[in-house]
């Protein structure tokens, strides 16, 4: 699915394509794809940080005698079967599937970005070795390779954390990879060397700024991916457990109730779809601003 | 001529190369879980240390890794998958009726994806810049955003609950295939359009384009004749990768719809700690995604007379 995002802003760049010579912020907020996104985003982070703080329920208490209750007063986005508070699940589960995106992009972007950018610089035998065990990794589906690690360590947060970074981690490196390949044979990287600079300064102040901007592009791409394969793992019971409030586990349990409560799936999947979409549609945008080459 | 031969021998090696990798992967999966090998293999605790002895011996886990592993990849190639703790049955024999219902479903969820795809992105190609195009772009924005077994579920919701048209889940006719089918493909109608409405575009441009409509062909006859022939190349490989995609992804939608294929298997086998029954479906899977992309990509050395000239 690397490859989807991509080519959909490739297809998307000449029909939005912003003016160009502006103010990053401005011309970000200029295209309505990438203003949809950033606002989106904005919303979710600041549901996730304060929304635990102003509802006035639980996210886990049970009230037996109010369950399955359809959207109004004084929940308001109802009950789930066991009389818990959706509004209080739906802003804890923003909580925690952004906390476990941030960690998985955290870990695998430094990982993978000092794995690739370090077999971009050594070359011969560091990049052969370390690039044939990406390939490896990257000829499977990533969906396959976070159930090999979830079948070895058990279901689990902490498995499920891991498998989405061992998946992520040759993503990040080879497009790092390449980043500063390309940078590498630049004429200022030659000139910076004629000048003197030793290798670090020249890694640290010339290839490591310069290949930044289509990697971070690419880490908002991947962190919607990974938002979509945490929820998916967890929908198939291999993730986060119950009774913790996750999406892809509160969807699996709605399931049961379609025909009486129809607003818990709607409520849950809803959310869980705006926060993907709003980082995909982000991406796009940045895209244009950061990356502008690609456009 | 020569360049292709090297191509395709580079190519198969490198393949040979990720499904030794696979095999190894899969193999260290059963390392890396918790607990003595012998109890992991067998689903219960040995008391006995001289029966725990001569069962070390017989399963050849008294010898070095590295000899087990060889013996492992040995068995692999004749095909032996080893016996499923939970049945005692031959995992092979578990896996092929599952693998059956998973490809039904991926074939029929491909077709529709390209049916849908190249329909929908050569309308957004043709009138670009309209409002079919940029509905098209929101649509397929949403088609890659929206988790699959959500989708799914808004299926069952409507059309079965809702509706009462189509029975909402399990196997069997044509009825009970639609909503399944209609759920896994949607991801891949958002690529494929996406594709083909940038290779159309591409094609577009071209000169032989401008000389077919010059000479005073009909527009429908240019667009049969001469673009979709040469737009459809480039889709060729999306399409390949989706069908992967949708073999290793397919779990998410057969959980849904309770769809008895593979990917149900591996889960409810991981459940069970059944890790024969995983490590032979994880491996079939990965076969198969592997074996699919190198296809794809000699097929495309063999459709586009171009890159016979100049393949890499």
């Amino acid at each position: 699915m690397r490859a989807a995002s991509s080519l959909l802003a490739e297809a998307a760049a000449p029909a939005m394509a912003p003016p160009r010579r502006r103010g990053a912020w401005r011309r970000l907020l200029h295209n309505r794809l990438s203003a949809l996104g950033l606002g989106l985003v904005a919303f979710f982070s600041v549901v996730a940080a304060a929304g635990p703080h102003l509802i006035p329920y639980s996210p886990v208490t049970q009230d037996l005698e109010r369950t399955l209750q359809p959207p109004g007063a004084p929940h308001l986005l109802g009950t789930d079967e066991f009389g818990r508070d959706v509004l209080s699940r739906a802003v804890h589960g923003a909580r925690l599937t952004l906390a476990i995106g941030l960690a998985v992009i955290s870990a695998s972007f430094l990982i993978g970005f000092l794995a690739g950018v370090g077999a971009a610089v050594h070359g011969g035998v560091t990049d052969e070795v370390i690039m044939r065990v990406m390939d490896v990794l990257l000829a499977l589906p990533g969906m396959l390779l976070a159930i090999v690690v979830v079948a070895a360590l058990g279901p689990g947060t902490a498995s499920l954390i891991l498998a989405m970074t061992v998946y992520n981690v040759p993503q990040f490196a080879r497009m790092s990879r390449a980043a500063a390949l390309g940078v590498a044979h630049q004429s200022y990287i030659e000139a910076a060397g004629a000048l003197g600079a030793s290798p670090g300064r020249i890694l640290f102040r010339h290839v490591v700024p310069n290949c930044l901007g289509p990697v971070l592009v690419f880490a908002m791409i991947r962190f919607s991916l990974t938002l979509l394969t945490a929820a998916g793992l967890s929908f198939l019971g291999l993730g986060i457990q119950p009774p913790t409030p996750e999406f892809g586990a509160m969807l699996h349990a709605s399931r049961a109730y379609l025909w009486e409560a129809p607003h818990l799936m709607l409520v849950y999947g809803g959310a869980v779809s705006l926060m993907v979409l709003g980082l995909n549609a982000m991406a796009e945008g940045f895209r244009d601003v950061l990356d502008p080459a690609s456009g | 001529m020569i360049r292709v031969v090297e191509f395709v021998a580079r190519r198969l090696a490198a393949t040979i190369l990720v499904l030794l990798g696979l095999s190894l992967l899969v193999f260290l999966m059963l390392r890396l879980v918790p607990g003595d090998p012998i109890q992991v293999y067998l689903g219960v605790e040995v008391a006995d240390p001289t029966l725990e002895q001569r069962l070390r011996q017989s399963l050849g886990l008294d010898r070095p890794v590295l000899v087990q592993y060889a013996r492992y990849v040995g068995r692999i190639v004749t095909g032996d998958l080893g016996r499923s703790i939970l049945t005692q049955r031959r995992v092979g024999e578990d896996l092929l009726p599952k693998a059956l219902n998973t490809a039904q479903l991926a074939t029929v969820s491909l077709m529709m994806a390209v049916t849908a795809g190249l329909s929908l992105g050569t309308l957004a190609a043709a009138r670009r810049f309209t409002l079919w195009d940029h509905v098209g772009l929101l649509a397929s924005l949403a088609g890659i955003s929206l988790p699959v077994f959500w989708i799914g579920l808004l299926l069952q919701w409507t059309v079965s609950v809702q509706l009462g048209l189509l029975p909402s889940a399990g196997k069997g006719g044509l009825e009970r295939l639609i909503l399944p089918a209609l759920t896994l493909s949607a991801p891949s109608v958002a690529l494929i359009s996406r594709v083909a409405r940038a290779s159309m575009l591409e094609v577009f441009r071209q000169d032989y384009i401008r000389v077919a409509r010059a000479k005073g062909l009909a527009e429908r006859r240019v667009m049969v004749r001469h673009i979709l022939p040469n737009g459809i190349l480039p889709i060729l490989t999306v399409v390949g990768l989706q069908f992967g995609y949708m073999l290793a992804g397919a779990v998410l939608t057969e959980t849904v719809f309770a769809w008895p294929g593979l990917g149900r298997l591996i889960v409810d086998a991981i459940k069970d700690r059944d890790y024969p029954v995983v490590q032979g479906a994880v491996l079939l899977v990965g076969a198969v995604f592997v074996l699919l992309n190198l296809t794809v990509d000699l097929i495309y050395v063999a459709v586009d007379p171009r890159l016979r000239r100049s393949a890499r």
